[in-house]
């Protein structure tokens, strides 16, 4: 082999001969993570911290001067923190806690006023169980059996997380009422209408929430078992360890993350639930959220954010916790091997076999409480008081046909949607990609991780205000008045809610990621950048593409942000067509929801399908 | 190629340091071996050649320039990992021609260099296999075509060796010799392993806590350790501490628990080494002074005639062309490297004078 | 009914279209025509929706139709514009070509204008040799306001009349018969007026802001309303106040009571400014009844329409209740379906019942009585609605036009029965003011002023199925609105006075009494 003139020296002669356009990439190659990080870091910058920050502040600053009596006055408030008021009153009055709590005892131990802190956290914890009873089955099924349809319902798992609350309400109660389909279908069987929803509000606000959050837990589950390493298995199994206990030692650890994933998303939207809590349950069962959106309407600004900071920090603390916890533990490398799966009904014997038998069991679960409601909602688009009718849709054709400019058209929604919804993903899955990589061997990762997860800690209709105060009606900062509305203000909102799941998706796969990997690639001359594109990314894809699943669908189903950014514009949604055409009667808003639904279901089965061909 | 060196670097993180004052220099085209046991920072001072790291003080020169704050797709290095590395999702070529794809060839060199290089490593034909697919002695021979293929001037290796087997390891070793050797590129390589430092490497340096103890020919580092630590590390030894007690001639006559010993006059033959390390004995000991001293097994023979002392055996390993024995001279435990296995429970042996090596002074 | 009414919107109050005959050759169909259903000569409407009429006048009897025309017609009745017209038409039967045109020219109150030059154009071409043989290109109407253009032949033409500073303008189709059109003239203003308002006017089934727009800028021809529709509504416009963010509406469309407490408890300066009712001559139509009073201090708020609250229950499952204390009956238990006071309107206005009735002292206990007997208070309206479509409970507070929908839907009226707690109903009426500061103060009195036209009362009243803001003589309705819009016997309204400073505590107090953990 010939020998070369130089080293390092030589070499560099060399490169500086390059062309000025390899240069410029050569440039970029280098600091293209910084300059993402700095993108990130200005689109959240404006168009996240500016924002919530104008709300928040005000719960602190009262005409100027900072001061803390806000908090003190709803942490001392009874109604707001039930038991707790008078130790939040007065933490140092440690004599009179100890006599309230023997007093307490000596009475019986009654259960203690909870408070409207106190009740929202348990719904929000009652909320969590039964998604998780409901989502992990879904994603047992559909990692370890194969069936006709499984890539399709697969795709549509997320389906219910997009629906806004509007249409979930009234999908319900066509499922559950009294007049609903659950009840028909118990009457043609000869048993009798059942009062599903009047039984018990709280059973039929939760059952709601685990529609809209058990398809969050199985998805994320389910990319997590279709992650693990076959070998592992195998090699516990020859070990001596029976199926079951292979699957609790091996399989259930490297599961356990994402379910724990799913459980804290789960209980920090449930936390921070608004709509479906007062449309089927009502003000008896008022959360947080319902009191900060009366707050806002009120003009009460500063009391809103004090109880929106209150909720913030709690939820924040949460996923905080949780962090902590994922980044401690050890990476199971992921496997090349993802287990095999088995065919579900391949003869009758198997066919009726407790463990089919079991998962039909589900199946009929999953059918009564996820299709029920939505195939419900689909039949009231195209029923009135006096049946079936096509005056819906005949209604949204006219109205596309023949409406003004100025009013809501149908097909204007559908298409920002789709288009939104791709914007987003281009600009949410690089925020992910840069935040995932900056923090998950960083020092200060899991607290960066977790002012990153800010978004979905902070309340919606909050949010909303702080767009509305911060970007629509301008802010002035130094001489400069900042505004942004319109089609790009709602892309980078969408995308500021969404990084979050590409993030939480990103980084647990490249956490186990073997960083000798990356040292290679830059040894062998890659920038980081490059290394990152050619070796990271690949190896990461599944997360990716869930967390691009996640980021569509919250783009779809976003509401409260673009309802703000598209007034007076053109640029409005599906979910914001649906709610300005609701009027004493449902039908047009029914129609067009169904619209949102069937293009959605659609919009998934192609995302899934060409991100497949990025996985594996 | 290219010439190496390290000076006065150091590396310290928040809590710990783990290079202290490491200053070596390596030759073009050496096989320069860094060897030491676990976190001795044998690998951090990989990294800081590789540009992993930066050093918190010193520099790294190549070829007499600084590389201090360039990246390591700048130096030019070649790196093969403990655990090779290889992307998964990429084929054997792909991986191969990975480094290839930033310096301004075009295809079809880099397919013929693809070549090139899987002729070199015997893998020639394995080109569209997956990493998953190889056995552990190919992928490391993967690995190391790949650092190899873009024609670096440093070609460093971080225990490649430790994931195989012992069989495999010593053909592999003697592959990566030869192959090192007919590239005539200068390359750094780290092993635990003693034997195999001393077994390939031009020379090598003996590190432990951060520190280089003693760098030197296999040969040098052998037989004149200039510290305990490499006196007890390289190779099985018995170390002794005594005192002087007189000298005669060109002998010490050194007092250990438990009798007396003849040993060489260090400085009368100490050789010539490179590496500068403190310890060693450069002046000649005194009457008084306490030193270290160390007697290779296989220099306890049954049948030398001075230094006689009684062992009693523990335990012996059967190596085939000789005898490792554990015993035990009162207290102190003694290793032998004996022709054939010992009849006896209890034997005596013995070493000349020349055979012991003045380590140090206590 | 929209689509009749829409026709008929061509000739608002006062400014009187109705084009008439046109094919049917029954004449007497005043109703819009033009279209299509007209054709059938009766039924017209395709629709549903009104009927009432349909059968009734269109046939052949010319002279009353318009009695039944449903909806708005003109003012004072259908027989101005139409009585005109039935002579004129079916009667003309030439044949096709050389069809007659009879243009009446009136100003805004109506009264016809004499000497006022017509000009009748097509395509952009004034035609010649139309009146009276002569060659000349336009004519001046005689004392009853009256010109007759002859010889049109089929096909659409825009007619033209000024009388000094006033003009105005209309379009007629000839279609194989005479016809009929009337012009009103008047001051022409031109200008942007920009109105904001809430999404049902605007996205609704029958939006009335959009019929709103296209017979004001018809009337107005170089005017154009511009729609915006803030999501906070009145919100808004309260915190860009606040902010200093600037103003640029003219018109807010769809106030209530509680806004105006909510405004003044938050600003110092004014929004709206204060009424110059001399500048809406139709301001002395709105009639005197609490429905309709603000009580505002300041009188910045016009009504439009108003609504009243009452129960919607199924006669089938409860018997319709008659006072409040029914409710917390036995009988009664677990029956009522009502909503957030916080958010929802009939929510608050059945509070407001509730506080009128017990006092604000009472009605706290009143509410405990409620919840006791298993009152279900959910979110907004729709979600209560909801519930009720689905038979969740048999009785939900909701407004007292509710059969017009379920007739409009084809549903039950069983299911769609109302009942007046204490022979009253809770009104909430809705107004619209002028933004203090805007700058076509001009334009929007003069839009304020159309709404309150008989055309425009009766539009909105069946748009937004709530009832006019104007005295009964000043507006038509047709008989099916009567039928199914119930107005209960006696109307109750806590106005501004009463609820300024004391609305947020009132429903304070309340929402921690229901949802108290």
């Amino acid at each position: 082999m010939s020998s070369r003139a130089g080293g390092p020296g030589g070499r560099r002669d060399g490169r500086s001969r390059r062309s000025g356009r390899n240069r410029l990439r050569g440039w970029a190659g280098r600091h293209a993570l910084t300059v993402l990080a700095v993108a990130t870091a200005a689109i959240l910058a404006v168009m996240l911290y500016l924002p919530v920050g104008i709300v928040f502040s005000q719960a602190v600053f009262s005409e100027g001067t900072p001061t803390l009596s806000a908090f003190r006055a709803v942490l001392a408030d009874p109604f707001y923190t039930g038991a707790l008021a008078g130790v939040l009153a007065d933490p140092l009055a440690i004599g009179a806690h100890v006599e309230g709590v023997l007093e307490w005892l000596r009475a019986g131990a009654p259960v203690p006023r909870m408070g409207l802190f106190g009740f929202t956290a348990y719904q929000a914890a009652l909320s969590t169980v039964a998604s998780v009873l409901l989502g992990l089955p879904a994603a047992y099924v559909l990692a370890t059996y194969e069936f006709r349809g499984r890539r399709t319902i697969r795709s549509l798992t997320i389906l219910p997380f997009v629906l806004p609350g509007i249409m979930v309400a009234v999908g319900f109660y066509a499922m559950f009422g009294r007049d609903g389909t659950l009840n028909a279908a118990l009457d043609f069987a000869g048993l009798g209408p059942v009062d599903f929803i009047g039984y018990s509000p709280l059973a039929v606000v939760i059952v709601a929430h685990a529609f809209y959050n058990a398809p969050l837990v199985a998805r994320v589950t389910l990319a997590a078992w279709e992650s693990v390493d076959r070998r592992a298995v195998e090699t516990a199994r020859s070990l001596g360890a029976g199926p079951g206990r292979a699957f609790r030692d091996v399989v259930v650890p490297q599961l356990l993350p994402a379910v724990l994933t799913g459980a804290l998303l789960t209980f920090v939207f449930t936390f921070m639930t608004f709509p479906i809590v007062l449309a089927l349950g009502g003000l008896g069962l008022a959360t947080v959220e319902v009191w900060i959106y009366d707050r806002i309407s009120q003009l009460a600004v500063a009391e809103a954010a004090t109880l929106a900071v209150l909720e913030t920090v709690l939820t924040l603390g949460l996923t905080y916790a949780y962090l902590r916890y994922e980044s401690a533990q050890a990476g199971m490398s992921r496997g090349d091997a993802s287990p095999a799966r088995e065919p579900l009904f391949p003869d009758l014997r198997t066919a009726l076999s407790a463990r089919r038998l079991a998962v039909l069991a589900y199946g009929a679960v999953a059918v009564v409480v996820f299709v029920g409601p939505m195939a419900s909602m689909v039949v009231g688009g195209v029923t009135d008081g006096g049946g079936f009718t096509l005056r819906h849709y005949r209604f949204l054709a006219e109205r596309q046909a023949t409406g003004a400019a100025y009013q809501t058209l149908p097909w204007p929604a559908i298409r920002n949607s789709l288009l939104f919804g791709v914007a987003t993903l281009a600009v949410a899955l690089p925020m992910g990609v840069t935040i995932s990589v900056l923090t998950v061997r960083s020092r200060w990762g899991t607290a960066i991780d977790a002012l990153a997860m800010v978004p979905l800690a902070v309340s919606g209709v909050v949010f909303g205000i702080g767009l509305l105060e911060g970007l629509v009606f301008g802010t002035d900062i130094g001489g400069f008045r900042l505004q942004v509305t319109g089609a790009a203000a709602i892309v980078a909102a969408h995308a500021v809610a969404a990084y979050p799941f590409v993030v939480r998706n990103v980084s647990p796969l490249l956490a186990d990621l073997d960083p000798a990997l990356v040292e290679s690639a830059r040894a062998l001359g890659a920038s980081r950048a490059r290394a990152l594109l050619d070796v990271e990314l690949p190896l990461v894809a599944s997360g990716i593409v869930a967390g691009a699943a996640f980021a569509f669908a919250i783009s779809i189903g976003e509401f409260s942000s673009t309802v703000i950014l598209a007034s007076g514009s053109d640029a409005y949604t599906m979910p914001v067509a649906v709610e300005r055409y609701l009027g004493r009667r449902n039908g047009p808003a029914i129609a067009m929801g169904t619209v949102l639904l069937v293009v959605t279901a659609a919009s998934f089965v192609v995302v899934d399908r060409v991100g497949g061909r990025f996985e594996a | 190629m290219t010439e190496l060196a390290l000076d006065g670097v150091s590396k310290a993180y928040d809590e710990t340091t783990a290079l202290r004052d490491v200053s070596l220099a390596v030759a073009d085209g050496e096989f320069f071996t860094l060897v030491g046991p676990s976190g001795c920072g044998k690998t951090t001072t990989l990294r800081t050649i590789a540009g992993f790291e930066e050093p918190t003080a010193g520099e790294v020169r190549f070829d007499g320039e600084s590389v201090t704050g360039l990246g390591p797709e700048a130096r030019d290095v070649g790196v093969v990992f403990q655990n090779y590395a290889l992307f998964p999702h990429m084929s054997v070529a792909e991986n191969v021609g990975y480094g290839l794809k930033f310096r301004d060839s075009g295809t079809a060199s880099s397919e013929a260099r693809i070549e090139e290089l899987l002729e070199l490593v015997d893998l020639s034909g394995m080109g569209e296999r997956e990493p998953s697919q190889l056995s552990g002695g190919q992928q490391q021979r993967v690995a190391l075509a790949r650092a190899l293929a873009p024609e670096p001037s440093l070609l460093l290796l971080d225990e490649p060796m430790s994931a195989l087997d012992a069989r495999l390891r010593e053909s592999l070793r003697r592959q990566v010799k030869r192959i090192q050797s007919e590239l005539s590129i200068t390359t750094v390589y780290v092993t635990h392993d003693q034997e195999e430092a001393l077994a390939i490497s031009d020379r090598l340096a003996v590190m432990n806590e951060g520190r280089v103890e003693q760098i030197g020919t296999p040969e040098a580092i052998y037989r004149r350790p200039r510290t305990r630590f490499v006196a007890e590390f390289v190779g099985d030894n018995n170390v002794l501490a005594g005192e002087v007690r007189g000298r005669e001639d060109d002998r010490l006559r050194v007092g250990v628990d438990g009798g007396e010993f003849a040993i060489g006059d260090p400085v009368a033959d100490s050789g010539r080494d490179s590496g500068d390390r403190d310890g060693g004995v450069e002046s000649a000991p005194s009457p008084g002074d306490r030193i270290i001293f160390c007697v290779r097994p296989e220099a306890l023979r049954e049948d030398a005639e001075t230094n006689r002392v009684r062992v009693s055996v523990e335990g012996q390993e059967f190596h085939g062309e000789s005898v490792r024995v554990d015993g035990r001279w009162g207290e102190t435990p003694i290793v032998l490297r004996l022709p054939d296995v010992p009849t006896h429970e209890e034997l005596t042996v013995g070493f000349e004078p020349e055979a012991a090596h003045v380590v140090e002074r206590e | 009914m929209n689509r009749r009414a829409f026709l008929r919107a061509a000739g608002v109050g006062g400014v009187g279209v109705t084009i008439a005959g046109c094919s049917t050759g029954n004449g007497g169909d005043d109703d819009g025509n033009e279209t299509n259903d007209t054709d059938t000569g009766d039924a017209n409407e395709t629709d549903s929706n009104a009927t009432g009429d349909e059968a009734s006048g269109d046939d052949g009897t010319d002279g009353e139709d318009d009695a039944n025309d449903t909806g708005p017609n003109g003012t004072g009745s259908n027989g101005t514009d139409d009585n005109a017209t039935d002579g004129a038409n079916g009667t003309d039967g030439n044949g096709d070509d050389g069809h007659d045109l009879v243009v009446t020219v009136e100003d805004e109150a109506g009264e016809p204008v004499d000497d006022a030059i017509v000009r009748i154009r097509t395509e952009g071409d004034i035609l010649g040799g139309l009146f009276g043989g002569e060659e000349t290109e336009e004519a001046a109407t005689d004392s009853d306001g009256e010109v007759v253009a002859e010889g049109l032949s089929d096909g659409t033409y825009t007619v033209a009349a000024e009388s000094g500073d006033l003009s105005g303008e209309r379009e007629v189709e000839i279609d194989g018969d005479s016809a009929e059109v009337t012009v009103a003239v008047v001051e022409q203003t031109e200008g942007r007026l920009r109105i904001a308002t809430y999404s049902s006017m605007v996205d609704g089934e029958e939006p009335a802001g959009v019929w709103l727009k296209e017979a004001f800028e018809e009337r107005y021809p170089d005017v154009t309303i511009e729609w915006t529709v803030p999501e906070a509504g009145v919100n808004h416009y309260i915190q860009r106040a606040q902010q200093d963010a600037g103003i640029d509406v003219d018109v807010y469309f769809g106030l209530n009571v509680d806004d105006l407490v909510r405004i003044d408890d938050t600003l110092d300066e004014q929004l709206f400014a204060s009424l110059e009712r001399d500048r809406v001559e139709r301001a002395d139509r709105v009639r005197d009844d609490p429905a309709v009073e603000f009580g505002d201090p300041d009188d910045r708020v016009l009504p439009y329409d108003t609504g009243y609250i009452s129960l919607v229950y199924d006669e089938g499952e409860v018997e319709g209740p008659e006072s409040f204390e029914d409710l917390v009956d036995p009988a009664y238990e677990g029956t009522l379906l009502a909503q957030n006071a916080q958010d929802s309107d009939p929510g608050r206005a059945f509070l407001l019942w509730t506080i009128d009735a017990y006092g604000a002292d009472g009605y706290l206990d009143y509410w405990r009585e409620l919840v006791d007997n298993d009152v279900r208070i959910l979110g907004s309206w729709d979600d209560a609605y909801s519930a009720y479509e689905n038979a969740e409970r048999p009785m939900v507070v909701s407004y007292s036009t509710d059969q017009v929908y379920t007739n409009r839907y084809d549903g039950d009226m069983s299911r769609s029965q109302i009942a007046f707690l204490e022979d009253q109903g809770y009104a909430n009426p809705e107004g619209m003011a002028v933004f203090e500061g805007s700058e076509n103060a001009d334009l929007a009195y003069a839009f304020m002023d159309f709404v309150l036209s008989s055309e425009a009362q009766a539009e909105i009243a069946v748009r937004n199925v709530q009832f006019p803001a104007v005295a009964d003589e000043h507006v038509d309705l047709d008989a099916e609105y009567d039928e199914y819009a119930h107005e209960p016997p006696e109307s109750i309204a806590l106005g501004y006075e009463e609820l300024s400073g004391n609305l947020g505590g009132w429903i304070e107090d309340w929402a921690r009494e229901i949802a108290s953990q």
